[in-house]
């Protein structure tokens, strides 16, 4: 048996054999006290597996993962006992996490032979080196001694895509639980919160947009709709549906199919990151400003999804933005952004230069403005009209 | 003699255009915030403090014109107002311009013609409400949530809102014009000044 070559060349002189029998028996009869330390259940397995000398995963031996180890010589490859066995809650979590369905295995991450209890962000920054360097730059990095695993739980993790801002914000309450008090400045904090996140404000570069999605209104507030009850309540998956062409009113009427199904159904919206820049730190004072946000000039307004929840992940599907400018009139009750909706020169000026008219949606709420505007323009007109007759006539 | 517009009314009417006019300009900055007319922060407090300045306007008015009188005699509908309204039209349209004589001359009496009697009708008892317990309700968006998510959220809310604002915008350039076209261009001026 060819695996059985180097066993043999080390195998044991019957005394020595006797000694090791004796020091196994010692061995075993300890282990249920939970007095297996590394070095004690490897000493003898050192001699062969060298590679091992100074492994360290807590205070489990090599027989805890290798039982089929015990007997020497062993037969055949040994298959370690499956890591749930005592890390039951942390596989349970990872089984839903966004790591898991990327296809990464515990071993991937986690050097189970040489387990440190701290290795610091290098395993993390092995895939997410760009997210590690901006971070490493930041003040976070600077100021404290702040891992990656401080911030986020990489055995629970799900894609940032798919958070809400209650669960993105949750990421920096862990240390900064005031954040509220903090942003007493701020009209409204809590209203506003429900619709951002931190880093809307304190990263700069990381790219900010409106996103849309279905929620269902009840008494503990709004909460987004899954996927199995987008599902169950459509009747099949809609997954596909939004094409290529107009998405808002392809969204819009799917909303009004739902909507006529479940009353409590609502399109939300919030403005959150769909691409992050890992520094966290910034404080953006001069920003303080209501038009920073309130206004045709903020740059989220340039991007705009629809989050449909989907069986793996959510499809974030771009927006031309009418679904803003119209649709949540019933629909989404507190989500208002000013400006977006108001009438623009460009607006007046391609209706004098008779462009091809707009549909009402993709006017949406402007038409307030395009009306309101042009019954100013012609009572003006009128009264210069009749000034001139008055005039004339000499009355 | 008996003034035209008394004392009461004619306070109110100035201090009401002051605050009408400076809410619509704060208005525009607070809709349009691109235009720069004040920095937003001051244009929602001058906006907000006036709004609640404007309501304790109208109260005073509503108060004053039912003690007087004035609310009933001079808003009361009565079927020739209805009948008036055509030949009130042709005389702006028309007659004006041919010298013909007012066919519902202004009098302490009876202040106002067919359709300016629609005109008032419309702004104080119709549209001053509505933007009053619209801006009421944007005084407080938390405080009024219910009361807000009731009638369609933030946004029918500000539709609602800011369509009365275009109609009082509207209502100012016509009010502003027509009290031109008395026996002078300012004689009707100086009436709601003096009072006769």
């Amino acid at each position: 048996m060819e695996g059985a070559g180097p066993l043999r060349k080390i195998a044991p002189a019957p005394y020595a054999l006797s000694l090791r029998l004796l020091a196994a028996a010692l061995m075993l009869t300890l282990l249920p006290l939970g007095a297996a330390k590394a070095a004690g259940g490897a000493e003898g397995c050192l001699e062969c597996h060298e590679a091992y000398v100074g492994a360290r995963h807590g205070n489990t031996g090599c027989l805890d993962c290798h039982p089929g180890s015990a007997s020497v010589p062993h037969e055949g490859k040994q298959q370690p006992q499956p890591c749930r066995r005592c890390h039951e809650g942390t596989v349970a979590s990872y089984a839903g996490s966004g790591h898991k369905k990327s296809g990464l295995a515990c071993r991937d991450c986690h050097n189970v032979h040489f387990l440190q209890k701290d290795k610091g962000n290098r395993v993390c920054a092995g895939c997410h080196g760009s997210a590690y360097e901006a971070f490493s730059a930041s003040l976070h990095a600077k100021k404290g001694s702040l891992r990656c695993t401080d911030c986020h739980d990489p055995h629970a993790i799900r894609p940032y895509r798919e958070l809400g801002t209650k669960e993105r914000i949750n990421v920096c309450a862990g240390c900064h639980g005031d954040y509220l008090n903090k942003h007493a400045w701020l009209p409204y904090p809590a209203l506003h919160f429900g619709y951002l996140e931190c880093a809307t404000c304190h990263s700069r570069r990381s790219e900010k947009s409106i996103v849309f999605f279905f929620a269902r209104k009840s008494p503990e507030g709004k909460v987004r709709l899954p996927y199995d009850q987008l599902v169950r309540l459509y009747g099949t998956d809609p997954a596909g549906l939004i094409r290529e062409g107009s998405r808002d009113d392809q969204i819009g009427r799917l909303f009004r199919v739902l909507a006529r199904r479940d009353k409590n159904l609502v399109i939300d919206a919030s403005v959150v990151v769909t691409k992050p820049f890992h520094e966290y730190s910034e404080n953006p004072v001069e920003e303080r400003r209501c038009v920073a946000c309130h206004s045709g000039r903020a740059r989220f307004y340039g991007s705009m999804f629809f989050v449909l929840p989907g069986k793996g992940s959510a499809e974030y599907i771009p927006l031309k933005g009418t679904l803003l400018a119209s649709y949540p009139i019933a629909a989404s009750t507190d989500f208002f952004l000013l400006s977006k909706n108001k009438l623009k020169r460009k607006d007046i000026i391609d209706f004098l230069l008779l462009k091809p008219l707009r549909t009402d949606r993709d006017i949406g709420f402007k038409w307030i403005d395009f009306i309101g505007f042009w019954l100013i323009a012609i009572t003006g007109a009128a009264i210069c009209c009749h000034i001139v007759l008055r005039l004339t006539v000499r009355r | 003699m008996k003034p035209l517009h008394p004392l009461w009314l004619r306070i109110w009417h100035w201090a009401n255009t002051v605050i009408i006019v400076l809410l619509i300009v704060t208005g525009l900055e607070l809709g349009f915030t691109d235009l720069h007319i004040f920095p937003f922060q001051k244009a929602v407090l001058i906006h907000k403090v006036l709004g609640f300045a404007m309501i304790a306007g109208f109260l005073f008015w509503l108060v004053a014109a039912v003690l007087d009188g004035s609310l009933a005699r001079c808003y009361g509908v009565r079927r020739r107002d209805l009948s008036g309204l055509a030949r009130q039209a042709r005389y702006y349209a028309l007659g004006t311009f041919k010298g013909e004589t007012d066919p519902f001359p202004t009098t302490a009496g009876e202040k106002f013609n067919p359709l300016k009697k629609l005109a008032y009708i419309s702004i104080q008892l119709v549209f001053t409400p509505v933007v009053i317990v619209t801006g009421v309700l944007f005084s407080d968006i938390l405080l009024f949530r219910q009361a807000i998510g009731f009638i369609g959220g933030l946004r029918v809310l500000d539709a609602v809102h800011v369509i009365a604002a275009y109609v009082f915008a509207d209502f100012i350039v016509i009010h502003a014009y027509m009290a031109t076209t008395g026996k002078t261009p300012l004689s009707r001026i100086r009436e709601m000044f003096t009072g006769i």
